[in-house]
């Protein structure tokens, strides 16, 4: 069998992560002689993906929880064991990775008994790769795992869980039949829209899609039923009989709410409806990703995309250019401002350069997140003072064993999105780990930090900043744009300013010397190549005013430190 | 168009490879070149029908070092062009040669052969410098063939050089131009060193063994080089090409206004009918597929009407003169202006163009960046 079987995505197997949450089906004959029919889902752990996994724990009876032997329990452990608790669910603590030369079964064991509180006595120790311990893990779940309840006479109770877009089925819905069945021929209704369908196939996961002639309550499968739109199948949703309709949807979920936006935009304008079709196929599998056009007037047309993290944001843009084959400039990404006018009414601003004008703005409000941030007890001082940095407050601190601690603090979201995750790791070696929560908005001292180059605002490279931080955070952009845009034919001045303040100043020099010398003998395909080529390059360039701007420099905003 | 068209033949022999060297040229294989000859002439009888009867207006003998090879050999690849096509009576002929490896002789016997223009390689005056991008010869050298040459009776003669040297120096460079001056040849070339990928020094620069010369000192010795030549009476009638009044390379000239020429010999280029092809570019492999009767083709390209017309804006832009606003309209049927006004009125805003009565040409400022002017043109 294939290794990383159900990381499909390139870029799951490239990383190593699970960014989509995938199920499988199995059957399994244990020990007691019996055959037992087992649903797995297997779900992300990232903390920007939290929303995949309650999604899946709401369908399941049970969860096995697979600590690191190498790594112990991180900040993203706590915050899913506590989602599964939440739950209710049988949780079976299992160690992975026993075949690595660092695991410490031991130790690992102990903090999953001390910080989790769970009883990790009899946790299975298994090896994924080499296939260790994976019967014992199946028998644990047929033992303490509770049979799913439900009644296959009651009315047709199948909650969407995850879906699909397949080209030739149209959005196909994974579904947790939790009363009655659902077979082919079928008239199902949505209960949220009232829409219906007429069922073409079901089927499991095996764990490529495999028809059958019916789900029953208990089972995890797919349902398609020709239905074209993403919102057909929306997920959380209940599916029930159109015959005979249940008179209650299950408990839905909670509507995931994008943290983080940033614009998106065609490297070629002329690509626009592309990106569109391709964001919508994207949103048929990815719920949690919002987009609705927008214009700059440095970018053209676009779309503000909304998503739930900085990771969430970085694998949409990958999945874009990879599978969509799309070119693209993005913006530095911004959360959502709330700002309360003079006047008293209020605005959500998830793009800085729709900020109004300083005189009509009696303050702002920006997202602040409780973290919680494990480490090694030696990086402490090094992550407090980078939350010092961040504008964090100390909320408090605690050791779970004598080596690991818990740090809480309050941050802005602001701050986290600017880098921080990658500095955490820096100063901590890549031990300490990071989880978070949206808490809540509180008001802030922010401005607008606005990129001038050759006297001309930019809209696409504004920023929110912190007052305190606009100086330093000026200086560093400009800096940084001075490296990436290459010389023109004239001289380019950036400047950083804060309304009609300019607070820092670079200049790009004019291009000195750009012509060929010799003319190679006759040779003439060769040069006309040669400025084919330069042509090219300055294809890929957007055209800003009278500058040449590179794709990078859009996200040179958010790439200094 | 003329009827006319310029002929080239390529003399890849070479005694040793220069450090910054990007052309086709073969060091230690000097036995090869009566092989080469008759391939040369071989492939004279291929491309025969193509010039038909076009009239051959100028030679030009490149290299590769020419003047490393027997004169015999240039004499009876010159002998079978003039037996085969109509060459005309006044033509340029010239041939390439290095300080060192001509004598009385070997310069009488080209005047017999009717070549009545010499290219010099001197590159730079100083010594350490020249031994520095990997030339063999000396600047005393340099003076005594150039001595030799006049006295044969050579009085079209061009010097080349180079400037932006690693190590250079601004004084060195205007010492080098002052002194070759003094010895006032018709035609000056200044070639801007350029370090291509390939080359021995490519990898040096790349091995840290060399720093490329700064472009602030680069664009210095271009403007003194610019001013210098001007003052003593030498124009810089095209990017790298500085001549007395009447002494423009006629050759080069065909190739800037976008004309017809026919190239010989291993990696020589040839533009004819609409179609430019490159010869294959090693030596033996052209040797033998002459010799098999087979053309030694590399690649050939036909060239559109919109292509034509960009190519003679890359190349006439080099010019001082410029493109000619009459000639392209009579060549292309559209007049200038209206197929590139708009580039033209952008660069010209920019200060990089100028636009008068007769011609469109690039401005001293626009020299400089001429790539990123040209490609303003582009389709």
């Amino acid at each position: 069998m294939q290794a990383q079987l159900l990381d499909t995505m390139e870029i799951e197997r490239e990383r190593g992560i699970t960014i989509k949450a995938q199920a499988v089906r199995l059957a399994y004959k244990a020990k007691d002689g019996n055959i037992y029919q087992l649903n797995l889902i297997d779900t992300p752990g990232h903390v920007d993906f939290t929303y995949e996994v309650s999604r899946s724990l709401a369908a399941c009876e049970g969860a096995v929880l697979v600590v690191d032997a190498t790594q112990g329990i991180e900040a993203q452990t706590l915050a899913n064991v506590y989602l599964a608790m939440e739950h209710d669910l049988e949780i079976i603590p299992v160690i992975n990775k026993i075949d690595l030369p660092s695991a410490d079964p031991n130790m690992v064991r102990r903090e999953i008994e001390e910080v989790l509180g769970l009883d990790a006595a009899g946790a299975p120790l298994i090896s994924a790769k080499m296939g260790t311990g994976i019967e014992e893990v199946l028998e644990q779940i047929v033992q303490r795992i509770p049979p799913p309840a439900g009644e296959e006479s009651a009315p047709l109770k199948a909650l969407i869980f995850d879906s699909y877009y397949d080209p030739y089925k149209g959005a196909v819905a994974y579904v947790r039949v939790k009363d009655g069945y659902i077979q082919p021929g079928m008239t199902i209704k949505m209960m949220s829209s009232g829409m219906m369908f007429d069922v073409t196939e079901v089927g499991v996961f095996a764990p490529r899609l495999q028809p059958t002639e019916r789900l029953s309550v208990g089972e995890v499968g797919y349902v398609a039923a020709s239905m074209k739109d993403v919102r057909d199948t929306r997920v959380g949703d209940t599916i029930t009989d159109a015959a005979r309709p249940a008179d209650k949807p299950l408990p839905g979920y909670k509507k995931v709410t994008p943290m983080v936006y940033c614009g998106i935009y065609p490297a070629d304008g002329a690509h626009y409806e592309d990106l569109r079709d391709a964001l919508e196929k994207l949103q048929l599998n990815d719920a949690a990703l919002v987009f609705e056009p927008e214009n700059s007037a440095a970018l053209g047309f676009g779309f503000r995309c909304g998503f739930l993290g900085l990771l969430h944001m970085e694998i949409v843009q990958e999945r874009l250019e990879r599978e969509y084959d799309m070119d693209l400039v993005t913006t530095a990404p911004s959360v959502i401002y709330r700002i309360i006018k003079s006047d008293g009414s209020e605005m959500m601003l998830d793009n800085p350069t729709n900020m109004p004008p300083t005189t009509e703005i009696d303050h702002i409000e920006e997202p602040v997140v409780e973290a919680q941030i494990m480490t090694p007890s030696d990086y402490v001082g090094a992550i407090m003072e980078l939350c010092q940095e961040r504008r964090g407050v100390f909320k408090d601190m605690s050791y779970l064993d004598e080596k690991r601690v818990v740090l809480r603090y309050e941050l802005p979201l602001n701050e986290i999105i600017f880098n921080f995750f990658d500095a955490l790791k820096s100063r901590t070696r890549g031990y300490a780990s990071l989880d978070y929560e949206l808490k809540g908005y509180k008001e802030s001292d922010l401005v607008k930090l606005d990129i001038l180059l050759n006297g001309e605002v930019v809209d696409a490279l504004s920023t929110i900043v912190h007052r305190d931080k606009a100086y330093a955070r000026g200086r560093a952009i400009a800096e940084k744009l001075k490296e990436v845009i290459p010389r023109q034919l004239f001289e380019i001045p950036i400047q950083a300013a804060i309304g009609q303040k300019i607070i820092a100043r670079e200049t790009i020099s004019a291009l000195r010397k750009d012509v060929l010398a010799k003319c190679y003998g006759g040779d003439v395909t060769r040069k006309r190549k040669l400025l084919e080529k330069q042509k090219e390059g300055k294809k890929r360039m957007r055209q800003v005013g009278s500058v040449e701007l590179p794709q990078e420099a859009f996200m040179a905003v958010l790439k200094v430190d | 168009m003329s009827n006319s068209i310029g002929l080239y033949v390529h003399i890849p022999f070479c005694a040793k490879k220069c450090l910054y060297c990007d052309f086709t040229s073969y060091a230690g294989v000097l036995a090869k070149q009566y092989v080469y000859k008759d391939a040369i002439i071989k492939e004279m009888g291929m491309r025969a029908n193509m010039i038909g009867d076009k009239r051959i207006s100028t030679i030009f003998i490149g290299g590769g070092t020419p003047s490393i090879i027997d004169t015999a050999v240039i004499n009876a690849i010159i002998d079978e062009v003039r037996k085969n096509f109509h060459v005309e009576q006044d033509a340029e002929v010239t041939i390439e040669i290095n300080p060192g490896t001509v004598n009385a002789k070997s310069l009488t016997d080209y005047r017999a052969m009717g070549i009545n223009r010499l290219s010099i390689g001197l590159q730079a005056w100083q010594d350490e410098l020249l031994k520095a991008i990997g030339r063999i010869h000396t600047s005393a050298e340099f003076v005594d063939s150039y001595n030799e040459a006049r006295k044969a009776g050579f009085d079209n003669i061009n010097v080349d050089l180079m400037f932006g040297l690693p190590q250079q120096t601004i004084g060195q460079w205007i010492h080098t131009l002052q002194a070759v001056v003094s010895l006032g040849p018709e035609h000056i070339s200044c070639y801007d060193l350029q370090i291509e990928e390939g080359t021995r020094m490519y990898k040096m620069v790349a091995d840290g063994d060399i720093k490329p010369l700064d472009e602030d000192a680069d664009r210095l010795m271009y403007k003194t080089a610019v001013e210098l030549l001007g003052n003593e009476g030498y124009e810089r009638y095209e990017v790298s090409n500085f001549a007395k009044p009447g002494f423009r390379c006629r050759h080069n000239l065909n190739y800037w206004y976008n004309g017809h020429y026919v190239g010989l010999g291993c990696a020589a280029h040839s533009y004819l009918n609409h179609i430019r092809w490159a010869n294959m570019s090693g030596l033996q492999s052209y040797i033998d597929t002459v010799s098999d009767d087979n053309i030694p083709m590399d690649f050939e390209e036909y060239i559109d009407h919109d292509t034509e017309m960009f190519e003679t804006m890359m190349l006439g832009l080099r010019t001082s003169e410029g493109v000619n606003k009459k000639l392209f309209e009579e060549r292309f049927g559209i007049q200038l202006y209206q197929r590139y006004g708009h580039a033209i009125d952008k660069l010209s805003a920019m200060g990089l163009m100028c636009d008068d009565e007769s011609a469109v040409k690039v401005s001293d400022k626009g020299m400089d960046v001429l790539n990123s002017v040209l490609v303003e043109f582009l389709p």
